[in-house]
């Protein structure tokens, strides 16, 4: 087993909670999202966002509009919907139930 | 100086040195092979492409307006290679594009890199993607039976796959530029490997075994396929050169014989012949116009069949390309339009040999002092040779030929016994015709002439026509009668129209002998003795006096 593979699946687990919340609060077009979970090393390599990206929208948890940009072509903006607010909660609700019990087993030692 | 591109990577236009392209370029293959199979994969696609862009934008300043490599490992390392894309679902599917998304089939090479002989086993291990463990168990099982032989058939059947993208194919992955780099580096590592286990052996060491890497086996194969291939070669082009010569010889002939329009059958001193077609189709049609459309209608279904002859041999030999339908269909067409010709003027001919008519006409000739009726040929210069090539030429019922301008034939003789004491001649004269009026007039026409001096009977060796009268199958028959206890002798010079007559071998060289009736037979006797034979009792070979005999004297009759 090497490290950095278990680094990334568990950066996997926590990816799509991430890019949800970070929609939620507000539309967010890619190189925001990008720049949010690279500040905090969720992500190594973009690629991996824009799969992650289509598979949800594809999926109904977000939907996107295009936005004029004043430097370049126009932008992807992508923003949560209800399906995806839920989804959130549920993620959420997930990850603190994992994060108590993950940090009680640690901390236990 | 570097050499320079424009790009426009989702509407931005770039400029991007040679080698930035070149990776860039490679990169985005690897990106599009990855996402092409899943589920929004163009969208994807697109995405990262705007995201490159704008990832490059940002490369760019007032001082700086080319992409050089260093942006692009940049963008790209930021981006990450498509393996280190960690989205499970994508993995799966990653897995389903190596063994081939869209279901290209593989096809069977042999597998020079895993080889133990000549790579079959391995590649059909590749193929059916099993271990060839299984094929080499298979091949020596069956190493009494067919196995050496089907192992040396797949052999010469399966290409080895030399190149990278043979190897892909073979394995049933995408032939595409990242797949054969990928397959490429694969190559180099196993290289690399080889090399490492090479360590400490010297250089000259390796390369004389790279040289040598070439299996023994397949040297011998391949030497035994030039042979073959220079053996094949070899007949191809005899064949191609009878071919050609065979064309050209029956070509010559044939135009011989339609331009030779003096005699039907031609004779020359040194007994060279031939055959006018011309001539003989001018002997049949009283109208020119038909005979020009028969004529136009034999050189097609002649010509044409030569002409493709010679077109096959010199194909054959220069092995040249061209599209054959440019020959084939007019040629086939051509000849199908001169069977149609051929077979009309044949139908239409047909009706005018419809009808047969016989004449008869008896004579009364000198009968002979003795028992004994002499006969002989009357001798012209050239009628050996002609009746010779009667004799050749077997038309059967054609005993027709043009000779010195004239129709002549050969006339058949018969020997019957006589109602009375006396020798008898009767001449049946046949000939056909659209009518019977015709057909009767032609028979009447006729010429048939004999002479008669003491004891001997003076034949014409052959009957004639009247000028520009057609051939219409005329023929004679001399029927001569020979009363009971009598007997005909040939006369010496008349061999070559007996022999004509009587065409069986073993009544050769009969003239000279005496023949005479018995039991209703013309039999032949000795000049010493009588001997009577009764050749259609047993119809079998008697050998008396040293010549064969046998059922011939019954075919007199």
């Amino acid at each position: 087993m090497n490290l950095e593979k278990i680094r990334s699946q568990m950066r996997k687990g926590v990816l799509e909670l991430c890019t949800l919340s970070i929609i939620s609060d507000k539309p967010a077009y890619v190189s925001d999202i990008i720049e949010h979970l690279k500040e905090s090393k969720l992500l190594v390599v973009e690629g991996t966002l824009y799969p992650l990206l289509t598979r949800l929208k594809n999926d109904g948890f977000l939907s996107y509009h295009w936005e004029e940009s004043k430097t370049g072509p126009p932008r992807k903006y992508y923003k949560i919907t209800l399906l995806g607010e839920a989804l959130l909660k549920e993620l959420q609700q997930a990850w603190g139930d994992l994060t108590g019990t993950v940090n009680l087993i640690i901390k236990k030692k | 100086m570097k050499k320079n591109f424009t790009v426009n990577i989702c509407g931005s236009i770039f400029n991007i040195d040679e080698d930035a392209f070149e990776k860039l370029n490679y990169y985005l293959e690897g990106i599009k092979n990855h996402f092409k199979a899943s589920e929004g994969g163009d969208e994807i696609i697109s995405d990262i492409e705007s995201r490159i862009a704008e990832m490059l934008r940002e490369k760019l300043t007032e001082e700086k307006e080319v992409i050089t490599l260093d942006d692009v490992d940049k963008v790209i390392q930021a981006m990450g290679q498509p393996f280190e894309f960690e989205d499970e679902e994508e993995k799966a599917e990653q897995d389903n594009l190596w063994a081939d998304g869209k279901k290209r089939p593989k096809r069977l090479f042999r597998d020079g890199d895993n080889r133990i002989i000549g790579g079959v086993a391995s590649g059909m291990g590749a193929y059916f993607n099993t271990d060839p463990l299984w094929f080499r168990l298979g091949f020596i099982a069956s190493i009494f039976f067919l196995g050496p032989l089907l192992y040396i058939i797949f052999w010469l059947i399966m290409p080895l796959a030399r190149s990278t993208s043979d190897k892909l194919e073979m394995r049933g992955q995408k032939v595409n530029i990242s797949n054969i780099k990928k397959s490429i580096n694969e190559e180099i590592s196993a290289l690399k490997n080889k090399l490492d286990d090479l360590r400490g052996e010297t250089k000259d060491v390796f390369q004389k075994k790279s040289e040598n890497q070439k299996n023994i086996f397949d040297q011998i194969l391949e030497f035994i396929i030039t042979i073959i291939r220079y053996f094949v070669k070899a007949i191809v082009v005899i064949l191609g050169i009878s071919l050609i010569a065979l064309g050209i010889f029956i070509a010559i002939s044939f135009f011989v014989s339609i331009l030779e329009t003096d005699n039907f059958v031609h004779i020359s001193p040194t007994g060279i012949s031939s055959l006018s077609i011309t001539m003989f189709l001018k002997s049949i049609f009283a109208n020119g116009n038909v005979l020009i459309l028969a004529i136009i209608g034999i050189i097609l279904i002649t010509v044409i069949p030569i002409l493709m002859l010679i077109y096959a041999g010199i194909k054959l030999i220069f092995n040249f390309k061209f599209k054959s339908r440019f020959i084939g269909i007019p040629a086939l067409s051509l000849w199908i339009a001169g069977l149609i010709i051929c077979i009309v003027i044949g139908a239409h001919m047909a009706r005018s040999f419809s009808h047969r008519v016989i004449t008869k006409e008896d004579f009364s000739i000198n009968q002979p002092t003795g028992n004994t009726l002499y006969i002989t040929i009357k001798q012209e210069q050239g009628t050996d040779e002609f009746i010779e090539y009667g004799n050749n030429l077997m038309f059967g019922g054609l005993n027709m030929l043009s000779y010195k301008n004239q129709f002549i034939g050969i006339p058949k003789l018969k020997f019957i016994k006589s109602d009375t004491d006396s020798f008898h001649l009767s001449l049946y004269n046949i000939a056909r015709g659209i009518d019977h009026k015709s057909a009767k007039l032609r028979s009447e026409n006729i010429i048939y002439n004999f002479s008669q001096d003491d004891t001997t009977l003076i034949l014409n060796p052959y009957f004639t026509l009247p000028e520009n009268e057609l051939w219409r199958s005329q023929n004679t028959k001399i029927i001569i009668k020979v009363p009971e206890g009598k007997k005909v002798k040939l006369g010496e010079n008349a061999s070559m129209f007996f022999d004509y007559n009587f065409n069986n071998e073993y009544i050769y060289h009969s003239s000279g002998k005496s023949w005479e009736l018995s039991n209703e037979r013309i039999e032949k006797i000795t000049h010493t003795k009588t001997i009577r034979i009764s050749p259609s009792k047993s119809r079998k070979i008697r050998k008396i006096s040293g010549i064969h005999l046998s059922t011939c004297c019954s075919n007199i009759i």
